[in-house]
């Protein structure tokens, strides 16, 4: 495994990077998916706010889940989220005005993305979600995910794609294939017969990864991930 | 050193980058310089010393990126410096399926002369700047990329380069020892 010479930046998820050789690795696409309300905003958001922590700039693209100052408004009141870097480190842009239009257009939509990189010249980077999208453009998605990912790898980020699922299905196959990383947000039943959030590690290039599902809490401190327990 | 001590973490990357930039022109009568960063600060040292190149430097500059094209950087020049008419750029990533280059090595010891043949003359005054040197690693061994310094060392003595800056993260030790050796002076840039 090339995890030495692998830089890696930590994700600020508590448990995460000790299952990953210390962090997502640096530069890489990752999918995190799963179904509404399994924490995939709260866990790209607390990715974002430790890279704020350090100095690094993050980029928040919103598709068509919410409007940002609800989404915002919703997980205010984490501990990790620090308001001064909203707008300043963190910058919220929202892709919906682009997607609603009859006339959308993959191409224009992947400059403006570009565009916005370029101006702010983020390390993090999140489109949430970008399943919505394949709705939107169905034909042309394929290409347009290839031409995405292709594009966030070029550039010195770690970028994190959110897919939205049904509770039947794991994870949407056409992104799992063109990231680096998947993670897996599910529910399930614990052996006491409670519902329990779960996360998993389902690919990870270049990273000795812990498998399996571990449990995972999202508390006033965001999300805690605790390998081993089921 | 630039950027340390600063207490608080979040300080780092903005105090680090503000004074080198602010260092910048003061740094750039070196011949030889290294300066290292966190590899998520890469970008914006690269950027850094491009636009201050360009300012102070008189001769035009040959960037040489590794393993991540090239445009990216040309991108951000032209989006933040202005123009970027005296900068040529040469990188050293696989153009698609067939790229013989890829199949055959996309390896240092080619690089510099492939930078050279890519700014139109092999006898330029030029300042090169090599960003993300460590990367270096995953496609090179280690003589390969002696090579490739000791290629970078001999067109500086005949006085063919005006100046030579690497940028790079420590994480891959030979190569940075190499650097280190090779420019005898570092900046070390904590954040990004």
């Amino acid at each position: 495994m090339g995890g030495e010479k692998m830089a890696r930046i930590h994700t600020g998820i508590s448990g995460l990077d000790e299952m990953m050789q210390g962090g997502f690795a640096f530069p890489s696409t990752v999918l995190v998916a799963g179904s509404a309300g399994t924490g995939k905003t709260t866990f790209t958001l607390q990715f974002l706010a430790e890279g704020a922590k350090r100095g690094e700039q993050g980029l928040f693209f919103t598709t068509l889940s919410e409007p940002t100052q609800w989404m915002l408004r919703f997980v205010s009141e984490f501990s990790f989220i620090d308001k001064e870097t909203f707008g300043r480190q963190i910058k919220f842009v929202d892709l919906g005005g682009m997607l609603r239009k009859k006339d959308r257009d993959p191409e224009k939509l992947l400059a403006f993305i570009e565009e916005q990189i370029t101006e702010h010249m983020p390390q993090r980077i999140v489109i949430d979600p970008v399943s919505v999208i394949g709705e939107l453009i169905k034909d042309e998605y394929r290409t347009f995910l290839f031409d995405l990912t292709t594009h966030l790898k070029d550039w010195q980020a770690v970028s994190i794609l959110t897919g939205e699922v049904l509770p039947s299905e794991p994870y949407p196959v056409e992104i799992s294939y063109i990231v680096d990383s998947v993670i897996i947000l599910s529910y399930g039943l614990s052996p006491e017969g409670s519902r329990r959030k779960y996360l998993e590690i389902l690919k990870m290039r270049g990273t000795q990864h812990t498998s399996g599902q571990h449990l995972m809490d999202v508390g006033k401190d965001g999300i805690t991930v605790t390998v081993g327990l089921k | 050193m630039i950027g340390r001590p600063v207490s608080a973490p979040a300080a780092f990357g903005w105090n680090g980058i503000k004074r080198l930039k602010e260092s910048l022109p003061e740094l750039l009568k070196e011949r030889k310089l290294l300066i290292t960063a966190t590899p998520s600060g890469l970008p914006t040292v690269a950027l850094a010393v491009i636009c201050s190149g360009l300012k102070e430097s008189k001769c035009p500059l040959i960037f040489i990126s590794i393993d991540r094209p090239s445009d990216v950087m040309s991108r951000l020049v032209k989006r933040h410096c202005g123009s970027d008419d005296d900068v040529v750029y040469k990188d050293m990533v696989c153009t698609g399926i067939g790229d013989l280059q890829c199949v055959n090595g996309l390896f240092a010891p080619k690089l510099l002369f492939d930078a050279f043949v890519a700014a139109g003359k092999s006898d330029g005054k030029y300042t090169v700047v090599v960003s993300n040197m460590s990367a270096l690693s995953f496609y090179n061994s280690n003589d390969r990329i002696k090579e490739f310094m000791t290629a970078l060392e001999k067109k500086l003595a005949e006085g063919r380069l005006e100046r030579i800056i690497l940028i790079m993260d420590n994480k891959e030790q030979y190569i940075y020892q190499l650097a280190k050796s090779f420019t005898g002076k570092e900046i070390d840039v904590e954040g990004c």
